[in-house]
Protein backbone atom coordinates (compact mmCIF):
# COMPACT_ATOMS: atom_id res chain seq x y z
CA UNK A 1 0.00 0.00 0.00
CA UNK A 2 1.33 3.75 -1.05
CA UNK A 3 2.09 6.37 2.42
CA UNK A 4 -1.01 8.37 1.07
CA UNK A 5 -3.59 5.13 1.03
CA UNK A 6 -1.87 4.50 4.44
CA UNK A 7 -2.30 7.65 5.48
CA UNK A 8 -5.80 7.76 4.56
CA UNK A 9 -6.39 4.65 6.35
CA UNK A 10 -5.18 6.28 9.33
CA UNK A 11 -7.46 9.49 9.13
CA UNK A 12 -9.91 6.95 9.16
CA UNK A 13 -8.97 4.85 11.82
CA UNK A 14 -8.31 8.04 13.80
CA UNK A 15 -11.55 9.79 13.22
CA UNK A 16 -13.57 8.39 11.03
CA UNK A 17 -16.00 10.95 9.46
CA UNK A 18 -13.13 13.59 8.57
CA UNK A 19 -9.56 14.25 7.65
CA UNK A 20 -7.27 15.47 11.05
CA UNK A 21 -6.31 18.62 11.01
CA UNK A 22 -2.86 19.65 12.38
CA UNK A 23 -2.81 22.23 15.28
CA UNK A 24 -1.89 24.33 12.87
CA UNK A 25 -5.00 23.52 10.82
CA UNK A 26 -2.82 22.14 7.91
CA UNK A 27 -4.59 18.81 6.85
CA UNK A 28 -2.80 16.44 4.79
CA UNK A 29 -4.03 13.49 3.25
CA UNK A 30 -3.77 11.69 -0.26
CA UNK A 31 -4.40 13.40 -3.51
CA UNK A 32 -7.92 11.55 -3.81
CA UNK A 33 -8.83 12.82 -0.50
CA UNK A 34 -7.80 16.39 -1.21
CA UNK A 35 -7.70 17.24 -4.83
CA UNK A 36 -5.54 20.47 -5.60
CA UNK A 37 -2.40 21.77 -7.20
CA UNK A 38 0.51 21.59 -4.24
CA UNK A 39 4.13 20.63 -4.96
CA UNK A 40 3.41 17.74 -3.10
CA UNK A 41 0.23 16.63 -5.52
CA UNK A 42 3.00 15.14 -7.26
CA UNK A 43 4.12 13.17 -4.68
CA UNK A 44 0.07 11.73 -4.46
CA UNK A 45 -0.65 13.69 -1.49
CA UNK A 46 -2.85 16.78 -1.09
CA UNK A 47 -2.76 19.40 1.52
CA UNK A 48 -5.82 21.36 2.88
CA UNK A 49 -6.98 23.59 5.74
CA UNK A 50 -9.92 23.11 8.46
CA UNK A 51 -10.03 24.12 12.22
CA UNK A 52 -7.47 21.90 14.73
CA UNK A 53 -8.69 18.64 16.11
CA UNK A 54 -9.41 18.10 19.76
CA UNK A 55 -5.89 17.56 21.13
CA UNK A 56 -6.64 13.88 21.94
CA UNK A 57 -7.60 13.25 18.65
CA UNK A 58 -3.99 14.77 17.38
CA UNK A 59 -2.25 12.55 20.34
CA UNK A 60 -3.95 9.30 18.60
CA UNK A 61 -3.13 10.34 15.31
CA UNK A 62 0.47 11.30 16.16
CA UNK A 63 1.32 7.88 17.36
CA UNK A 64 0.23 6.50 14.14
CA UNK A 65 2.32 8.35 12.39
CA UNK A 66 5.09 7.13 14.15
CA UNK A 67 3.85 3.92 13.51
CA UNK A 68 3.58 4.37 9.72
CA UNK A 69 6.83 6.13 9.61
CA UNK A 70 8.57 2.76 11.25
CA UNK A 71 6.53 0.89 8.51
CA UNK A 72 7.92 2.47 5.76
CA UNK A 73 11.11 2.24 7.50
CA UNK A 74 11.02 -1.85 7.56
CA UNK A 75 10.14 -1.96 3.80
CA UNK A 76 12.82 0.54 3.05
CA UNK A 77 15.59 -2.11 4.67
CA UNK A 78 13.89 -4.96 2.71
CA UNK A 79 13.76 -3.06 -0.87
CA UNK A 80 17.78 -1.69 0.38
CA UNK A 81 18.83 -5.49 0.93
CA UNK A 82 17.49 -6.76 -2.43
CA UNK A 83 18.30 -4.00 -4.16
CA UNK A 84 22.16 -3.88 -2.36
CA UNK A 85 22.75 -7.83 -3.14
CA UNK A 86 21.87 -7.04 -6.60
CA UNK A 87 24.55 -4.56 -7.18
CA UNK A 88 28.30 -5.50 -7.26
CA UNK A 89 31.53 -3.59 -6.77
CA UNK A 90 34.75 -5.47 -7.36
CA UNK A 91 34.37 -9.22 -7.18
CA UNK A 92 31.14 -8.52 -3.79
CA UNK A 93 28.00 -7.05 -3.58
CA UNK A 94 27.30 -3.91 -2.08
CA UNK A 95 25.43 -5.93 0.19
CA UNK A 96 29.20 -7.64 1.40
CA UNK A 97 30.27 -4.04 2.32
CA UNK A 98 30.88 -3.75 5.71
CA UNK A 99 30.14 0.18 5.64
CA UNK A 100 26.76 -0.74 4.02
CA UNK A 101 26.01 -3.92 6.56
CA UNK A 102 26.85 -1.05 9.51
CA UNK A 103 24.41 1.52 8.15
CA UNK A 104 21.69 -1.04 7.85
CA UNK A 105 22.39 -2.25 11.46
CA UNK A 106 21.81 1.34 12.82
CA UNK A 107 18.36 2.14 10.71
CA UNK A 108 17.23 -0.93 11.85
CA UNK A 109 18.67 -0.46 15.61
CA UNK A 110 16.75 2.56 15.71
CA UNK A 111 13.37 1.24 14.17
CA UNK A 112 14.04 -1.17 17.68
CA UNK A 113 14.67 1.44 19.82
CA UNK A 114 11.97 3.70 17.99
CA UNK A 115 9.04 1.28 19.04
CA UNK A 116 10.64 0.74 22.64
CA UNK A 117 9.83 5.21 23.26
CA UNK A 118 6.58 4.91 23.85
CA UNK A 119 6.51 9.19 23.89
CA UNK A 120 3.64 10.56 25.59
CA UNK A 121 3.60 14.21 25.32
CA UNK A 122 4.44 16.38 22.00
CA UNK A 123 7.89 17.31 22.89
CA UNK A 124 8.70 13.06 23.22
CA UNK A 125 7.07 12.46 19.92
CA UNK A 126 8.59 14.76 18.28
CA UNK A 127 11.99 13.90 19.23
CA UNK A 128 10.66 10.07 18.24
CA UNK A 129 10.09 11.29 14.99
CA UNK A 130 13.27 13.02 14.51
CA UNK A 131 15.23 9.75 15.31
CA UNK A 132 13.18 8.50 12.61
CA UNK A 133 13.61 10.53 10.07
CA UNK A 134 17.91 10.50 10.57
CA UNK A 135 17.56 6.77 10.44
CA UNK A 136 15.80 7.29 6.98
CA UNK A 137 18.10 9.67 5.30
CA UNK A 138 20.66 7.39 6.24
CA UNK A 139 18.62 4.58 4.84
CA UNK A 140 18.35 6.86 1.80
CA UNK A 141 21.98 7.10 1.12
CA UNK A 142 22.56 3.57 0.82
CA UNK A 143 19.92 3.28 -2.43
CA UNK A 144 22.21 5.41 -3.82
CA UNK A 145 20.54 7.69 -6.87
CA UNK A 146 17.65 5.50 -7.20
CA UNK A 147 16.76 7.07 -3.65
CA UNK A 148 15.92 10.61 -5.41
CA UNK A 149 13.39 9.48 -7.21
CA UNK A 150 9.87 9.92 -6.63
CA UNK A 151 8.74 6.15 -7.14
CA UNK A 152 10.09 4.13 -3.63
CA UNK A 153 11.57 4.68 -0.48
CA UNK A 154 12.90 8.03 -1.21
CA UNK A 155 9.68 9.40 -2.25
CA UNK A 156 8.11 7.56 0.15
CA UNK A 157 9.97 8.90 2.72
CA UNK A 158 9.95 12.48 1.59
CA UNK A 159 6.50 12.68 2.95
CA UNK A 160 6.93 10.97 6.42
CA UNK A 161 9.15 13.85 6.81
CA UNK A 162 6.61 16.46 5.54
CA UNK A 163 3.60 14.72 7.54
CA UNK A 164 5.52 14.88 10.53
CA UNK A 165 6.44 18.47 10.10
CA UNK A 166 3.09 18.91 9.78
CA UNK A 167 1.47 17.03 12.57
CA UNK A 168 4.42 16.06 14.86
CA UNK A 169 6.17 19.31 15.29
CA UNK A 170 5.14 20.79 19.19
CA UNK A 171 5.70 24.44 18.33
CA UNK A 172 8.31 26.43 20.12
CA UNK A 173 6.81 25.95 23.81
CA UNK A 174 7.23 22.25 23.95
CA UNK A 175 9.70 21.40 21.90
CA UNK B 1 19.33 38.59 4.86
CA UNK B 2 22.90 37.38 2.72
CA UNK B 3 25.10 35.45 5.23
CA UNK B 4 27.51 38.52 3.45
CA UNK B 5 30.57 40.16 5.99
CA UNK B 6 31.17 43.40 5.34
CA UNK B 7 34.09 42.71 3.53
CA UNK B 8 31.26 41.53 0.76
CA UNK B 9 32.28 37.50 1.04
CA UNK B 10 30.92 34.67 3.15
CA UNK B 11 32.81 33.64 6.62
CA UNK B 12 35.71 31.03 5.02
CA UNK B 13 36.00 33.22 1.71
CA UNK B 14 38.18 35.39 3.33
CA UNK B 15 41.21 34.69 1.23
CA UNK B 16 39.63 35.46 -2.07
CA UNK B 17 41.21 38.44 -3.79
CA UNK B 18 40.06 41.57 -5.13
CA UNK B 19 39.17 40.45 -8.95
CA UNK B 20 37.91 37.15 -7.27
CA UNK B 21 35.76 39.43 -4.49
CA UNK B 22 34.37 41.37 -7.69
CA UNK B 23 33.81 38.26 -9.54
CA UNK B 24 31.51 37.03 -6.96
CA UNK B 25 29.59 40.61 -5.83
CA UNK B 26 29.00 40.39 -9.58
CA UNK B 27 27.42 36.67 -9.43
CA UNK B 28 25.58 37.59 -6.21
CA UNK B 29 24.08 40.21 -8.31
CA UNK B 30 22.26 38.12 -10.59
CA UNK B 31 21.50 35.21 -8.84
CA UNK B 32 18.59 36.07 -7.08
CA UNK B 33 16.70 35.93 -10.49
CA UNK B 34 17.62 32.53 -10.47
CA UNK B 35 15.10 31.72 -7.42
CA UNK B 36 12.16 32.22 -9.92
CA UNK B 37 14.31 29.66 -12.06
CA UNK B 38 14.36 27.39 -10.01
CA UNK B 39 10.63 27.11 -8.50
CA UNK B 40 9.67 27.81 -12.22
CA UNK B 41 11.41 24.53 -13.17
CA UNK B 42 10.28 22.59 -10.23
CA UNK B 43 6.98 23.05 -11.71
CA UNK B 44 7.81 22.04 -15.20
CA UNK B 45 11.19 20.93 -15.64
CA UNK B 46 10.60 21.85 -19.69
CA UNK B 47 10.09 26.14 -18.69
CA UNK B 48 13.76 26.16 -19.01
CA UNK B 49 13.60 28.36 -22.54
CA UNK B 50 11.54 30.95 -20.89
CA UNK B 51 14.52 31.90 -18.86
CA UNK B 52 17.66 31.72 -20.93
CA UNK B 53 17.88 35.79 -21.24
CA UNK B 54 19.06 36.88 -17.92
CA UNK B 55 22.53 37.32 -17.26
CA UNK B 56 23.02 34.63 -15.15
CA UNK B 57 22.54 32.03 -17.86
CA UNK B 58 25.10 34.16 -19.50
CA UNK B 59 27.81 33.72 -16.45
CA UNK B 60 27.64 29.92 -16.96
CA UNK B 61 28.36 30.64 -20.30
CA UNK B 62 31.59 32.20 -19.48
CA UNK B 63 32.06 29.72 -16.88
CA UNK B 64 31.92 26.58 -18.86
CA UNK B 65 33.24 27.82 -22.12
CA UNK B 66 36.38 27.82 -22.67
CA UNK B 67 37.75 31.17 -23.27
CA UNK B 68 39.33 30.95 -27.07
CA UNK B 69 35.38 29.41 -27.26
CA UNK B 70 33.51 32.10 -26.55
CA UNK B 71 31.60 34.60 -28.30
CA UNK B 72 28.78 36.16 -26.55
CA UNK B 73 28.93 39.40 -24.63
CA UNK B 74 30.55 39.01 -21.34
CA UNK B 75 27.71 38.95 -18.09
CA UNK B 76 30.63 39.45 -15.46
CA UNK B 77 34.64 40.80 -16.02
CA UNK B 78 36.32 38.46 -17.82
CA UNK B 79 38.19 35.69 -15.71
CA UNK B 80 40.72 32.76 -16.01
CA UNK B 81 38.54 29.55 -15.84
CA UNK B 82 40.20 28.33 -12.74
CA UNK B 83 39.24 25.92 -10.34
CA UNK B 84 39.06 28.92 -7.69
CA UNK B 85 36.79 31.16 -9.95
CA UNK B 86 34.49 27.97 -11.31
CA UNK B 87 33.84 27.79 -7.07
CA UNK B 88 33.31 31.55 -6.52
CA UNK B 89 30.85 31.68 -9.33
CA UNK B 90 28.77 28.53 -8.87
CA UNK B 91 28.22 29.04 -5.12
CA UNK B 92 27.27 32.84 -5.57
CA UNK B 93 24.69 31.55 -8.45
CA UNK B 94 23.86 28.16 -6.31
CA UNK B 95 22.64 31.08 -3.69
CA UNK B 96 19.66 31.91 -6.20
CA UNK B 97 19.47 28.04 -7.11
CA UNK B 98 21.49 24.78 -8.24
CA UNK B 99 18.91 23.40 -9.78
CA UNK B 100 19.05 26.53 -12.82
CA UNK B 101 22.45 25.73 -13.25
CA UNK B 102 22.29 22.05 -13.86
CA UNK B 103 19.15 22.65 -16.07
CA UNK B 104 20.80 25.22 -17.76
CA UNK B 105 22.37 24.86 -21.81
CA UNK B 106 26.27 24.54 -22.29
CA UNK B 107 29.50 22.33 -21.99
CA UNK B 108 28.99 21.47 -18.22
CA UNK B 109 30.69 18.50 -16.84
CA UNK B 110 31.87 17.72 -20.71
CA UNK B 111 33.97 20.76 -20.99
CA UNK B 112 37.20 19.64 -18.98
CA UNK B 113 36.92 16.12 -20.36
CA UNK B 114 36.70 17.80 -24.09
CA UNK B 115 39.11 20.00 -23.29
CA UNK B 116 41.75 18.06 -22.39
CA UNK B 117 41.01 14.55 -24.70
CA UNK B 118 39.82 15.74 -28.09
CA UNK B 119 42.20 16.99 -30.65
CA UNK B 120 42.27 20.06 -32.08
CA UNK B 121 39.13 19.07 -34.46
CA UNK B 122 37.30 17.38 -31.73
CA UNK B 123 37.28 20.62 -29.62
CA UNK B 124 36.00 22.55 -32.51
CA UNK B 125 33.48 20.25 -32.93
CA UNK B 126 32.11 20.11 -29.62
CA UNK B 127 32.61 23.72 -28.54
CA UNK B 128 31.16 25.10 -31.59
CA UNK B 129 28.33 22.67 -31.61
CA UNK B 130 27.77 23.78 -28.18
CA UNK B 131 27.84 27.63 -29.05
CA UNK B 132 25.49 27.50 -31.90
CA UNK B 133 22.69 28.79 -30.05
CA UNK B 134 21.27 27.04 -26.38
CA UNK B 135 22.28 23.66 -26.67
CA UNK B 136 22.08 20.85 -23.55
CA UNK B 137 24.60 18.36 -22.84
CA UNK B 138 25.45 15.48 -21.02
CA UNK B 139 28.32 13.22 -19.14
CA UNK B 140 27.11 9.56 -19.06
CA UNK B 141 28.86 7.67 -17.05
CA UNK B 142 26.80 6.00 -14.27
CA UNK B 143 24.76 3.42 -15.57
CA UNK B 144 21.64 1.06 -14.03
CA UNK B 145 24.13 -1.63 -12.71
CA UNK B 146 27.03 0.43 -11.56
CA UNK B 147 27.48 3.54 -10.05
CA UNK B 148 29.86 3.96 -7.76
CA UNK B 149 31.71 1.31 -8.81
CA UNK B 150 32.54 3.35 -12.61
CA UNK B 151 35.26 1.61 -13.95
CA UNK B 152 33.27 -1.23 -13.87
CA UNK B 153 30.99 -0.21 -16.61
CA UNK B 154 29.19 -2.07 -19.32
CA UNK B 155 28.22 0.05 -22.18
CA UNK B 156 30.25 -1.83 -24.89
CA UNK B 157 31.80 0.35 -28.13
CA UNK B 158 32.03 -2.37 -30.87
CA UNK B 159 33.64 -2.17 -34.25
CA UNK B 160 31.19 -1.22 -37.01
CA UNK B 161 30.65 -4.60 -39.17
CA UNK B 162 31.00 -2.33 -42.08
CA UNK B 163 34.35 -0.87 -40.92
CA UNK B 164 32.65 2.84 -40.74
CA UNK B 165 33.51 3.67 -37.21
CA UNK B 166 31.95 2.46 -34.19
CA UNK B 167 28.50 0.93 -32.81
CA UNK B 168 27.43 1.81 -28.98
CA UNK B 169 25.39 -0.69 -26.58
CA UNK B 170 23.73 -0.22 -23.23
CA UNK B 171 22.66 1.73 -20.87
CA UNK B 172 23.33 5.21 -18.83
CA UNK B 173 20.84 6.11 -15.70
CA UNK B 174 20.43 9.46 -13.53
CA UNK B 175 22.11 11.60 -16.62
CA UNK B 176 21.14 15.18 -16.01
CA UNK B 177 19.81 16.54 -19.10
CA UNK B 178 20.46 13.28 -21.08
CA UNK B 179 17.17 13.40 -22.67
CA UNK B 180 16.89 16.85 -23.90
CA UNK B 181 20.52 17.42 -24.65
CA UNK B 182 21.91 17.96 -28.14
CA UNK B 183 25.33 16.37 -27.75
CA UNK B 184 27.09 14.66 -25.38
CA UNK B 185 30.01 12.17 -23.87
CA UNK B 186 29.32 8.70 -22.59
CA UNK B 187 32.13 6.53 -21.10
CA UNK B 188 31.96 2.74 -22.64
CA UNK B 189 33.90 -0.42 -23.11
CA UNK B 190 35.80 -1.25 -26.01
CA UNK B 191 38.29 -3.98 -23.92
CA UNK B 192 38.37 -5.40 -20.65
CA UNK B 193 39.99 -3.67 -17.99
CA UNK B 194 40.02 0.38 -16.98
CA UNK B 195 42.23 1.10 -19.98
CA UNK B 196 39.87 -0.20 -22.26
CA UNK B 197 37.42 2.63 -21.71
CA UNK B 198 36.85 5.03 -24.24
CA UNK B 199 35.16 8.64 -24.30
CA UNK B 200 33.10 9.22 -27.04
CA UNK B 201 30.96 12.11 -28.62
CA UNK B 202 27.73 10.93 -29.20
CA UNK B 203 24.68 12.66 -31.05
CA UNK B 204 21.23 11.76 -29.74
CA UNK B 205 19.33 12.05 -32.88
CA UNK B 206 21.44 9.37 -34.28
CA UNK B 207 19.43 5.90 -35.08
CA UNK B 208 19.21 3.64 -31.78
CA UNK B 209 19.49 6.59 -29.07
CA UNK B 210 16.44 6.83 -26.78
CA UNK B 211 15.92 8.94 -23.62
CA UNK B 212 13.39 8.84 -20.99
CA UNK B 213 12.80 11.53 -18.15
CA UNK B 214 12.81 9.77 -14.83
CA UNK B 215 10.94 11.23 -12.00
CA UNK B 216 12.83 12.63 -9.38
CA UNK B 217 12.36 13.88 -5.65
CA UNK B 218 14.15 17.36 -6.43
CA UNK B 219 16.59 19.08 -9.16
CA UNK B 220 13.80 18.60 -11.60
CA UNK B 221 15.16 21.09 -13.76
CA UNK B 222 18.57 19.02 -14.45
CA UNK B 223 16.28 16.32 -16.14
CA UNK B 224 17.65 13.44 -14.62
CA UNK B 225 17.26 10.75 -17.52
CA UNK B 226 17.59 7.08 -18.63
CA UNK B 227 19.29 6.47 -21.72
CA UNK B 228 19.44 3.67 -23.84
CA UNK B 229 21.88 2.79 -26.74
CA UNK B 230 20.72 0.15 -29.34
CA UNK B 231 23.94 -0.01 -32.06
CA UNK B 232 24.11 3.76 -32.06
CA UNK B 233 26.52 4.59 -34.79
CA UNK B 234 29.57 6.39 -33.33
CA UNK B 235 32.43 8.07 -36.73
CA UNK B 236 35.64 6.86 -35.81
CA UNK B 237 36.45 10.74 -35.47
CA UNK B 238 33.88 11.11 -32.44
CA UNK B 239 36.30 8.76 -30.49
CA UNK B 240 37.89 11.16 -27.96
CA UNK B 241 41.64 11.30 -27.51
CA UNK B 242 42.16 8.83 -30.28
CA UNK B 243 45.67 10.58 -30.91
CA UNK B 244 46.55 9.75 -27.28
CA UNK B 245 47.74 6.39 -25.68
CA UNK B 246 44.83 4.22 -23.91
CA UNK B 247 46.07 5.23 -20.27
CA UNK B 248 45.59 8.82 -21.47
CA UNK B 249 42.20 8.95 -22.30
CA UNK B 250 38.53 7.17 -21.67
CA UNK B 251 38.53 6.81 -17.94
CA UNK B 252 41.75 8.94 -17.43
CA UNK B 253 39.34 11.86 -18.56
CA UNK B 254 36.40 10.75 -16.69
CA UNK B 255 38.83 11.34 -13.64
CA UNK B 256 40.79 14.62 -15.38
CA UNK B 257 37.11 15.91 -15.40
CA UNK B 258 35.15 14.50 -12.57
CA UNK B 259 38.29 15.14 -9.83
CA UNK B 260 38.51 19.32 -11.48
CA UNK B 261 34.44 19.93 -11.18
CA UNK B 262 34.13 18.12 -7.73
CA UNK B 263 35.34 21.36 -5.72
CA UNK B 264 32.65 23.27 -7.76
CA UNK B 265 29.80 20.60 -6.71
CA UNK B 266 31.06 21.63 -3.25
CA UNK B 267 30.27 24.99 -4.13
CA UNK B 268 27.10 24.45 -5.24
CA UNK B 269 26.16 22.64 -2.22
CA UNK B 270 27.63 25.73 -0.01
CA UNK B 271 25.53 28.39 -2.17
CA UNK B 272 22.25 26.58 -1.48
CA UNK B 273 23.08 25.70 2.30
CA UNK B 274 24.35 28.99 3.19
CA UNK B 275 20.65 30.41 1.51
CA UNK B 276 19.02 27.80 3.85
CA UNK B 277 20.40 29.60 6.71
CA UNK B 278 19.77 32.94 5.43
CA UNK B 279 16.47 32.61 4.91
CA UNK B 280 15.99 31.35 8.44
CA UNK B 281 17.69 34.34 9.79
CA UNK B 282 15.42 36.57 7.74
CA UNK B 283 11.99 34.61 9.14
CA UNK B 284 13.22 34.26 12.35
CA UNK B 285 15.86 37.02 12.91
CA UNK B 286 15.24 36.13 16.47
CA UNK B 287 15.97 32.54 18.31
CA UNK B 288 15.79 31.19 21.55
CA UNK B 289 19.60 31.07 22.77
CA UNK B 290 20.01 27.29 22.35
CA UNK B 291 18.74 27.34 19.16
CA UNK B 292 20.80 30.36 17.91
CA UNK B 293 23.76 28.52 19.37
CA UNK B 294 22.57 25.37 16.88
CA UNK B 295 22.94 27.81 13.86
CA UNK B 296 26.01 28.84 14.96
CA UNK B 297 27.27 26.09 15.26
CA UNK B 298 26.13 25.08 11.93
CA UNK B 299 27.38 28.55 10.44
CA UNK B 300 30.70 27.51 12.17
CA UNK B 301 30.99 24.45 9.78
CA UNK B 302 30.03 25.87 6.90
CA UNK B 303 32.62 28.79 6.97
CA UNK B 304 35.17 25.61 7.35
CA UNK B 305 34.60 23.49 4.54
CA UNK B 306 34.54 26.88 2.24
CA UNK B 307 38.03 27.33 3.50
CA UNK B 308 38.48 23.67 3.21
CA UNK B 309 37.10 24.40 -0.52
CA UNK B 310 39.04 27.58 -1.47
CA UNK B 311 42.16 25.44 -0.40
CA UNK B 312 41.45 22.64 -2.45
CA UNK B 313 40.61 24.62 -5.44
CA UNK B 314 43.98 26.55 -5.37
CA UNK B 315 45.40 23.48 -5.18
CA UNK B 316 44.24 22.26 -8.18
CA UNK B 317 45.16 25.35 -9.60
CA UNK B 318 48.51 25.41 -8.85
CA UNK B 319 48.64 21.72 -10.35
CA UNK B 320 48.15 19.44 -7.08
CA UNK B 321 44.85 17.34 -7.13
CA UNK B 322 44.62 15.38 -3.87
CA UNK B 323 41.18 13.40 -4.52
CA UNK B 324 41.25 12.52 -0.75
CA UNK B 325 40.87 16.51 0.40
CA UNK B 326 38.75 17.22 -2.62
CA UNK B 327 36.25 14.26 -1.70
CA UNK B 328 36.40 15.73 2.00
CA UNK B 329 34.65 19.30 1.26
CA UNK B 330 32.28 17.71 -1.27
CA UNK B 331 31.22 14.90 1.23
CA UNK B 332 31.06 17.58 3.93
CA UNK B 333 29.01 20.10 2.09
CA UNK B 334 26.43 17.42 1.12
CA UNK B 335 25.80 16.58 5.00
CA UNK B 336 25.61 20.08 5.99
CA UNK B 337 23.18 20.98 3.62
CA UNK B 338 20.90 18.06 4.70
CA UNK B 339 21.17 19.50 8.38
CA UNK B 340 20.66 22.97 7.34
CA UNK B 341 17.35 22.09 5.59
CA UNK B 342 16.23 19.68 8.66
CA UNK B 343 17.07 22.48 11.30
CA UNK B 344 15.81 25.53 9.54
CA UNK B 345 12.68 23.31 9.25
CA UNK B 346 12.31 22.76 12.82
CA UNK B 347 13.18 26.68 14.05
CA UNK B 348 10.55 27.63 11.67
CA UNK B 349 7.99 25.52 13.32
CA UNK B 350 4.67 23.41 12.50
CA UNK B 351 4.11 23.41 8.94
CA UNK B 352 6.93 24.79 7.82
CA UNK B 353 7.55 22.87 5.03
CA UNK B 354 4.37 23.61 3.86
CA UNK B 355 3.61 27.09 4.21
CA UNK B 356 7.42 27.91 3.12
CA UNK B 357 7.42 26.73 -0.18
CA UNK B 358 10.98 27.68 -1.25
CA UNK B 359 12.30 25.66 1.75
CA UNK B 360 10.41 22.62 0.84
CA UNK B 361 12.10 22.48 -2.59
CA UNK B 362 15.63 23.50 -0.89
CA UNK B 363 14.82 20.65 1.41
CA UNK B 364 14.41 17.93 -1.41
CA UNK B 365 17.21 19.39 -3.56
CA UNK B 366 19.87 19.16 -1.03
CA UNK B 367 19.64 15.44 -0.80
CA UNK B 368 20.45 15.02 -4.40
CA UNK B 369 24.46 16.49 -3.83
CA UNK B 370 25.20 13.35 -1.37
CA UNK B 371 25.15 10.86 -4.63
CA UNK B 372 26.68 13.42 -7.57
CA UNK B 373 30.31 12.84 -7.39
CA UNK B 374 30.75 9.86 -5.67
CA UNK B 375 28.80 8.96 -2.03
CA UNK B 376 29.26 9.34 1.42
CA UNK B 377 31.00 6.16 1.77
CA UNK B 378 33.16 6.41 -1.09
CA UNK B 379 34.97 9.45 0.11
CA UNK B 380 35.55 8.18 3.72
CA UNK B 381 37.18 5.14 2.26
CA UNK B 382 39.28 7.56 -0.32
CA UNK B 383 40.07 9.63 3.22
CA UNK B 384 41.18 6.30 4.75
CA UNK B 385 43.79 6.03 1.38
CA UNK B 386 44.94 8.77 1.89
CA UNK B 387 46.07 8.18 5.11
CA UNK B 388 47.70 5.19 4.20
CA UNK B 389 49.48 6.70 2.08
CA UNK B 390 50.30 10.24 4.47
CA UNK B 391 49.00 12.03 1.75
CA UNK B 392 45.51 13.18 3.60
CA UNK B 393 46.64 15.87 5.62
CA UNK B 394 48.85 19.51 4.12
CA UNK B 395 52.51 19.22 4.15
CA UNK B 396 53.75 22.05 7.03
CA UNK B 397 53.89 25.32 5.55
CA UNK B 398 50.86 24.63 3.16
CA UNK B 399 47.85 27.31 3.47
CA UNK B 400 46.06 24.56 5.07
CA UNK B 401 48.05 23.42 7.66
CA UNK B 402 47.84 24.04 11.28
CA UNK B 403 49.40 27.87 12.39
CA UNK B 404 50.60 27.16 15.33
C1 LIG C 1 20.68 14.57 -9.13
C2 LIG C 1 21.66 13.60 -9.71
C3 LIG C 1 22.33 13.91 -10.89
C4 LIG C 1 23.22 12.99 -11.47
N1 LIG C 1 23.83 13.30 -12.68
C5 LIG C 1 24.64 12.40 -13.28
C6 LIG C 1 25.20 12.68 -14.57
O1 LIG C 1 24.95 13.73 -15.17
N2 LIG C 1 26.00 11.74 -15.14
C7 LIG C 1 26.30 10.55 -14.53
O2 LIG C 1 27.03 9.77 -15.10
N3 LIG C 1 25.76 10.24 -13.30
C8 LIG C 1 24.94 11.14 -12.67
N4 LIG C 1 24.37 10.84 -11.43
C9 LIG C 1 24.62 9.54 -10.82
C10 LIG C 1 25.66 9.56 -9.70
O3 LIG C 1 26.93 9.76 -10.23
C11 LIG C 1 25.55 8.20 -8.95
O4 LIG C 1 24.35 8.26 -8.23
C12 LIG C 1 26.70 7.94 -8.00
O5 LIG C 1 27.84 7.62 -8.71
C13 LIG C 1 26.38 6.79 -7.03
O6 LIG C 1 26.03 5.64 -7.72
P1 LIG C 1 24.66 4.86 -7.38
O7 LIG C 1 23.58 5.84 -7.27
O8 LIG C 1 24.52 3.77 -8.38
O9 LIG C 1 24.92 4.24 -5.95
P2 LIG C 1 25.58 2.80 -5.65
O10 LIG C 1 26.92 2.72 -6.26
O11 LIG C 1 24.60 1.74 -5.96
O12 LIG C 1 25.76 2.90 -4.07
C14 LIG C 1 24.73 2.51 -3.17
C15 LIG C 1 25.27 2.61 -1.75
O13 LIG C 1 26.36 1.72 -1.59
C16 LIG C 1 27.49 2.42 -1.11
N5 LIG C 1 28.71 1.83 -1.69
C17 LIG C 1 28.97 1.65 -2.99
N6 LIG C 1 30.18 1.08 -3.14
C18 LIG C 1 30.68 0.93 -1.89
C19 LIG C 1 31.89 0.40 -1.38
N7 LIG C 1 32.84 -0.07 -2.18
N8 LIG C 1 32.06 0.39 -0.03
C20 LIG C 1 31.12 0.89 0.79
N9 LIG C 1 29.95 1.38 0.36
C21 LIG C 1 29.73 1.40 -0.96
C22 LIG C 1 27.29 3.85 -1.55
O14 LIG C 1 27.99 4.74 -0.70
C23 LIG C 1 25.80 3.99 -1.41
O15 LIG C 1 25.49 4.29 -0.08
C24 LIG C 1 23.48 11.75 -10.83
C25 LIG C 1 22.83 11.45 -9.62
C26 LIG C 1 21.93 12.35 -9.06
C27 LIG C 1 21.25 11.99 -7.78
Amino acid sequence: MSYPALLDALHDRTAGDHLVASASGVVIASGESIAGDHPLTRFGLGVGRRDPDDPLVLERFADGLLDLHRQLLRRGIDHAVEHLNGRTSGDTTLLDRQLVQASLADVAVEIRESEALRPDDPASRWRAHQGLTAAGRLLLTLLGASSFLVTGPGGELHLAEVTGNVYLHPGEEDR
Amino acid sequence: MTGLLSTGVERGADALDGPLRRLHAQCREVAPSFREVGVALDRDPDSIRDFLHLPAFGVLGQVFTPPEYQTGDLVVDAFDPTCTALCVVLEALSHGDPGAILAGPGAGLCRDVVRELGDDAQREQFFGRVDDGPTWTFFGLTEPGKGSAALELDTRLTPAPDGDGWLLHGEKKYIGNGARAQIGVVFCRRAPGPWGIEAVVVDPSAEGFSGELLPMVGLRGARISHLRFDAVRVPADRVLGRHRTPSRRGIYGALHALLRFRPGLGAMTLGLTQAACDYLAEHRPVLPKADQARVDALLDRIAAVRRMMYDVAADVDRGVVNAHRIGTVKMRAAQLGERATLLAAELLGPASLIEHPWLEKAYRDLRAFEFMEGTSNLHRLSVFQGLLKSDYFPAAGHADAPRH
